[in-house]
């Protein structure tokens, strides 16, 4: 074979290696950005949460929970559902953890707040959450606590009823899961839910 | 002085009693009716070689496309960005080997490759009145051909009506008829009613009902050969079919069904596109396919003084585009997430708007048994999530179909269905249609879902507008921020119908041909 046939055939070879790892290794961002918007910052129009400025840790920690069907069961929690559809096909996690990655680098734009609550009663209340989500709400990844400031409060809102109403933290094999929804249920009413989130609004992270 | 009445003054009384008034009066309040210049395709001035103007049209459905083909034609520069792998929107006709591209779980359709194998999952229908689509159609060269909506001997199902066995449609249609005739020819008190009736009213109003019913003599209902009957072999004398209870009947929910095909958008007649409703799309890019850009995502709208820059991504790079109009057609609660600089109000009343979660599944038949049962064309109706089944009124006497099997329009149970994998939509759709046809299961060799609240680039069907939400935003909305025009059937007092799209296009048009008039005048004055 001749010299410049036998490199035609590495070079192809190489190309196809090529793009086949590249297309290994892509997650379309587009699949994320869909629903929680362009620059991740959550749209809640389609209940889709922010992404953008949370420690990849904690996103990474969520997308292996709907993964191992640990979040997202319930069946009446639609957006969580929807979620943990899309994590199944996620399937190249140093992939996904790039985007993810991306994500967290992002800069939360300032929340509009939609959520009614005594903020006064919220901080009195917020207390008991301070011991692991920080005082400034910013988090603390030893305990698997989220940051929670400049999170979307209808969002947080959600979570915390889903929390005490067995929709999410249900699983023993999900410990801070369950852990939150202890806490979430020691929350001594409904309207208390709001008011910590309506407290938490006010709180600016580090 | 009783006479029966004659074929003419039934018609006339029938027409008193509601008819053409009311229907005129209805869609008048619907906004359905050119009402003024507003409603009619624009006439839009004509721009010279020099001075053109460009125009930047976010999604190519029919909102779009409606307004890409109107613009082009008359001198604008107009590029068209659409998101996913084809135009159309939520006009969607799907045939063998199509993409179905449901986020995160893509489906292929596996009917037979077929001109006649294919079912509409968005817009199936063209009534006679949208005149601005019909226009479309006839100015395109899209072929018409009449849809069934209504088939009488199509199929009524409920589990709690006649032992959840099938009745069809003209039998419980007629027996329910039959029982409130009766009930009213019978219980009629000229004091019950503000009108001023004499006698003679009441007897003419008696007779009507005797009629409208097909009552005895002494205004009972014995059952009427409208249900079709027990015996009939055409060589000898036929039996009526007993009525069904009319206790039965009372408590059947079918009966909320009963007037679906009156309403002005339902009632005959309608069209449909021969060769499925995507031939609109079809014509329209035939005009303006050179304009579209497919895969092409937008990420950000910034309004400019002058005009409107959008950034988009293609083949993974990120693109600016400017223009001095943008119309789009993003469905609100998408755009919602898109980086802008809008104005704060505008953006809250773009996320406050509902979306709705319809959906259809298509199924191929190996055979068209629905034909043997005398079903050509129209729709059967089940009380059970599936709602409709569909029959296909092309294609008649070919050995294939393919019917619809669920459409539904309920968004609690199009959430349901949303969490279902294809293949347990296809159970559903299956062991719900069997209550209406026992060989169903038999004959369905495959089937798609279209789910779209799921669909990509779409996330919702027909915007939920309630009257609380359109007298808080819809004004605002329809109103450009700076050179930015919302648009699409979401716009419109119609969503969920092309007609709608159009004219949220012709209210955008009309407004830019003013503007575009008036600094045209500013600049030779």
């Amino acid at each position: 074979m001749k010299l410049s046939a036998r490199l035609a055939i590495v070079a192809a070879a190489w190309l196809l290696v090529v793009t086949f790892s590249a297309l290994a290794a892509d997650v379309d961002p587009g699949l994320c950005t869909l629903c929680h918007g362009t620059e991740a910052r959550g749209n809640a129009a389609v209940r889709a949460p922010r992404l953008a400025g949370l420690a990849p840790w904690y996103l990474q920690g969520q997308i292996r929970a709907y993964q191992a069907n640990l979040r997202g069961i319930h069946p009446t929690d639609l957006p969580g559902n929807e979620m943990r559809f899309i994590a199944a096909t996620l399937t190249d996690e140093a992939a996904v953890d790039e985007v993810l990655v991306r994500f967290s680098k992002g800069t939360p734009t300032a929340s509009t707040s939609t959520v009614s609550g005594d903020a006064v009663r919220g901080e009195q209340l917020y207390a008991s959450c301070a011991a692991c989500h920080g005082g400034r709400g910013e988090g603390n990844e030893s305990l698997k606590a989220p940051a929670l400031a400049g999170g979307s409060d209808w969002y947080q809102l959600a979570q915390l009823r889903n929390f005490t109403q067995g929709l999410r933290g249900t699983e023993a094999a999900d410990p801070t899961g369950q852990q939150m929804r202890a806490a979430a249920s020691a929350l001594p009413d409904s309207q208390a839910a709001a008011d910590v989130v309506a407290y938490i609004s006010t709180l600016r992270g580090l | 002085m009783t006479q029966p009445f004659s074929r003419r003054s039934f018609l006339q009384l029938a027409g008193a009693l509601g008819g053409s008034a009311a229907v005129y009066r209805t869609a008048f309040g619907l906004g359905l009716m050119p009402s003024g210049p507003g409603g009619e395709r624009p006439d839009l001035a004509p721009l010279p070689k020099t001075g053109r103007k460009s125009v930047l049209i976010l999604g190519a459905g029919i909102g779009g496309l409606t307004a890409a083909y109107e613009l082009s034609r008359k001198g604008y520069d107009v590029r068209v960005l659409e998101a996913s792998h084809r135009a159309g929107g939520r006009n969607l006709t799907i045939r063998s080997g199509d993409l179905v591209d449901e986020v995160g779980r893509p489906q292929v359709c596996r009917f037979d490759r077929d001109p006649d194998l294919y079912f509409n999952a968005g817009p199936a229908r063209i009534p006679g009145h949208h005149t601005a689509l019909l226009g479309y159609c006839r100015e395109l060269g899209v072929e018409l051909a009449p849809f069934i909506n209504e088939n009488r001997n199509a199929w009524v199902q409920d589990d709690s009506t006649n032992g959840g066995k099938p009745l069809r449609n003209r039998e419980y249609a007629t027996d329910t008829r039959g029982f409130v005739s009766e009930l009213v020819a019978k219980s009629m008190n000229p004091a019950h009613f503000d009108a001023d009736l004499t006698p003679d009213d009441v007897m003419r109003l008696r007779e009507f009902f005797r009629q409208f019913g097909e009552l005895e003599s002494d205004f009972s209902y014995k059952g009427s050969s409208r249900a079709g009957l027990a015996s009939h072999d055409y060589t000898s004398p036929s039996e009526l079919k007993a009525p069904a209870g009319f206790k039965d009947l009372l408590h059947s929910p079918i009966m909320s069904t009963l007037n679906f095909g009156d309403s002005y958008d339902q009632s005959a007649m309608l069209m449909e596109p021969v060769g499925g409703m995507d031939r609109v799309v079809a014509g329209f890019m035939a005009k303006v396919g050179r304009l579209v850009r497919t895969h092409a995502v937008v990420e950000k709208i910034t309004l400019q003084p002058e005009g409107v820059e959008v950034a988009y991504r293609e083949k993974g790079g990120l693109r600016v585009a400017r223009a001095d109009f943008c119309l789009n057609s993003i469905p609100s609660h998408l755009l919602a997430g898109i980086e802008h600089n809008f104005p704060a109000e505008y953006t809250t009343g773009l996320a406050a708007i509902p979306r709705g979660k319809l959906s259809k599944i298509g199924l191929q038949s190996r055979t068209r048994f629905w034909e043997r049962e005398g079903i050509y064309g129209g729709i059967s109706w089940t009380m059970q999530d599936i709602t409709q089944i569909w029959y296909p009124a092309h294609g008649i006497h070919r050995q294939k179909g393919v019917v619809l099997g669920l459409y539904n329009f309920n968004d609690a149970v199009g959430e349901k269905l949303g969490r279902l994998t294809h293949e347990q939509r296809m159970e559903l759709a299956l062991s719900q249609g069997e209550k209406v046809h026992p060989d169903y299961r038999s004959q369905i060799e495959s089937g798609v879902s279209v789910v779209w609240h799921r669909m990509n680039h779409m996330l919702g069907c027909s915007a939920r507008w309630s009257d609380e939400l359109r007298s808080q935003w819809y004004a605002r909305l329809q109103a450009p921020v700076g050179n930015h025009y919302l648009i699409g059937d979401q716009m419109s007092y119609h969503p969920g119908w092309q007609e709608g799209a159009i004219h949220s296009a012709f209210h955008a048009l009309a407004d830019i041909d003013q503007r575009v008039r008036a600094s045209r005048a500013q600049v030779s004055a």
